[in-house]
């Protein structure tokens, strides 16, 4: 026996990752299959990773402002162990009211998503965070022959909190700042960042999706026409997710129906009536792995019910020169509607340089302007029409 | 293990991505695990098949295997401090351990009490050398495929090999622990 060999069992080994973890790379990948083709530009840095699951145009105060809400108002959320029993009533209490609202549709459902994030940067020596915004809208058409029109913008990247800003401009503002990377990044990975005041670099694609597949297939190849066949029944609902887990092979990576079952939240993200959300909420809410955090301010600024559907604490992040932040996750609901306000809120459980302990590190958004509509998308003037279509 | 398919033609690899994800995911995510940390592979392995989907995949330079491997050992290579940490966490840890007298595996005793010296010589490792070693012992890379991996020559892997296996063995006191053990 060598050395290496002995090293080789020496090594600790490691346990295979949890369904949920392969599920949320998959989640993650089938995002990066829904991007439209990016722009090769040298010093680009997108982070479009989330770009299917993720949402406004608002002006940087709002946004900073609402970080800033979001960190104080989540501060109070009362950690699980102090939730009450039944602390999921608040599910079914929404359930009832969103089982109340009319189905209203128009002939697209759309769809527009921000994907932020705080970024440590650099001018000069001075070292401070901006936050960075990207934007996709989706307008899936009601007739399956009619074109899919997704639209991407860069928003900005500004100084995250009005102290950056004074830090930003006593260097001078410069148009282009370091990010701060861990020790041993090559350099090469480590690239500058333009700032950016005003939304830029449209892109659109314009694309028949063949039979009307809508492109969240985490819940596999559905189309409107089979999501207005759901139930509107919680039990009837977990028979159908049932039924698909038995016949979807990547849905049997989950070892048990059970296990599955968490993923009943896509359709808390996808264009069903609101009698099926209601019935998804009802059945979310007696999972136990579904828990209520409370009432918060989402990093828009509204109001919002934050809840978590699956692990949403050991995870670490980067951020700046530390390779390991802490941070847990968290949904956010709109508190009427049932639909997603925000999703993936990282926000860190420690302090690290620059960053404070609960501060929202990144988050997909939906903006406002989500929902049904009879409003045409067109592509606005100076957005580049890319030719490929969406895969 | 499911053999990926035929991927001679970089677009092909887009089509086939969700079974080159379902072949590998799990011992990319185990490679990450072991020199970093469950929760770190939880995302780095995502972050893995993120940057391989989007593309860079050269067929003349091997197969999807050790491809996947190279950007891993990227990766990590930007958590170098956690990893020193976790090394030199390790060989502290395994010096406080008393050898199990419960322990029937003889070979688990000897690799039990070489832990320490070697987590620590490990942690004292270049990263080119102990990139090589790993690539080697937890991802089961031959020469060839650890080559394609970190896109270098062949020659420069055999090197790095012997020089690393040379501060193994040394951490080791220059004996052979399954002999002593044994003996």
């Amino acid at each position: 026996m060598d050395e290496l060999t002995l090293l080789a069992r020496a090594l600790p080994d490691a346990p295979p990752p949890s369904a949920e973890v392969v599920e949320r790379a998959r989640a993650r990948l089938a995002a990066a299959r829904q991007e439209p083709p990016r722009p090769r530009r040298s010093g680009r840095r997108g982070r479009l990773v989330w770009a299917w699951t993720l949402g406004t145009a608002m002006a940087t105060a709002a946004v900073v402002m609402a970080v800033v809400t979001l960190v104080s108002s989540l501060a109070l959320v009362p950690a699980p162990a102090l939730v009450p029993s039944g602390g999921n009533e608040a599910l079914l209490r929404l359930a009832d009211e969103v089982a109340k609202l009319p189905d209203d549709r128009g002939a697209y459902w759309r769809r527009p998503l921000l994907n932020n994030g705080l970024i440590r940067v650099k001018a000069g020596d001075k070292a401070f965070n901006v936050l960075s915004s990207s934007r996709i809208d989706l307008w899936q058409p009601r007739d399956v022959r009619d074109p899919v029109h997704v639209e991407q913008w860069e928003q900005f990247v500004r100084p995250a909190t009005p102290a950056d800003e004074r830090v930003w401009r006593a260097a001078g503002a410069p148009a282009t700042v370091q990010r701060v990377c861990t020790p041993g990044t090559r350099a090469g990975d480590c690239k500058k960042i333009r700032m950016r005041s005003k939304p830029s670099d449209c892109l659109s694609t314009h694309a028949a999706e063949p039979g009307g597949v809508l492109g969240d297939r985490r819940l596999g190849e559905l189309t409107l026409a089979d999501i207005s066949a759901l139930p509107g029944d919680a039990a009837l609902l977990r028979e159908r997710l049932r039924a698909y887990w038995k016949a979807s092979k990547s849905a049997r990576a989950w070892k048990s129906f059970e296990e599955f079952l968490p993923m009943a939240r896509v359709l808390l993200e996808l264009p069903v009536s609101p009698s099926v959300r209601a019935a998804a909420l009802r059945l979310l809410a007696g999972l136990p792995t579904t828990k209520v955090r409370g009432s918060v301010t989402d990093p828009m600024g509204r109001q919002g019910l934050a809840v978590t559907f699956v692990k949403s604490e050991g995870f670490t992040g980067q951020f700046g020169a530390d390779d390991e932040v802490a941070e847990r996750y968290v949904t956010i609901l709109h508190p009427r509607t049932g639909t997603l306000l925000a999703a993936n809120v990282s926000i860190a459980a420690e302090s690290a340089e620059g960053l404070a302990q609960g501060t929202v590190m990144h988050y997909q958004a939906w903006a406002p302007e989500a929902g049904w509509t009879d409003e045409r998308p067109e592509r606005p003037r100076g957005c580049r029409r890319s030719d490929r279509p969406i895969p | 293990m499911a053999v990926p398919p035929d991927l001679a033609d970089p677009p092909d690899l887009r089509v086939h991505f969700e079974q080159i994800f379902n072949a590998h995911f799990a011992e990319i995510h185990r490679y990450i695990a072991r020199r970093l940390s469950d929760d770190t592979a939880d995302d780095l392995a995502a972050e893995v098949f993120l940057a391989a989907y989007r593309g860079g995949y050269d067929a003349s330079r091997g197969g999807v295997r050790p491809w996947l491997f190279g950007i891993a050992t990227h990766l990590i290579s930007r958590h170098r401090r956690t990893e020193i940490r976790r090394w030199k966490a390790l060989s502290r840890t395994a010096e406080r351990l008393e050898p199990s007298h419960e322990d029937a595996a003889l070979a688990r005793v000897a690799a039990g009490e070489v832990v320490g010296p070697l987590a620590g010589a490990l942690a004292a490792l270049n990263r080119g050398d102990r990139d090589v070693v790993l690539l080697s012992v937890l991802g089961g890379l031959s020469h060839a495929e650890v080559a394609a991996a970190l896109n270098i020559p062949a020659g420069t892997v055999a090197s790095r090999l012997n020089r690393a296996r040379k501060q193994l063995r040394k951490a080791l006191g220059d004996v052979n622990p399954l002999e002593e053990t044994h003996g």
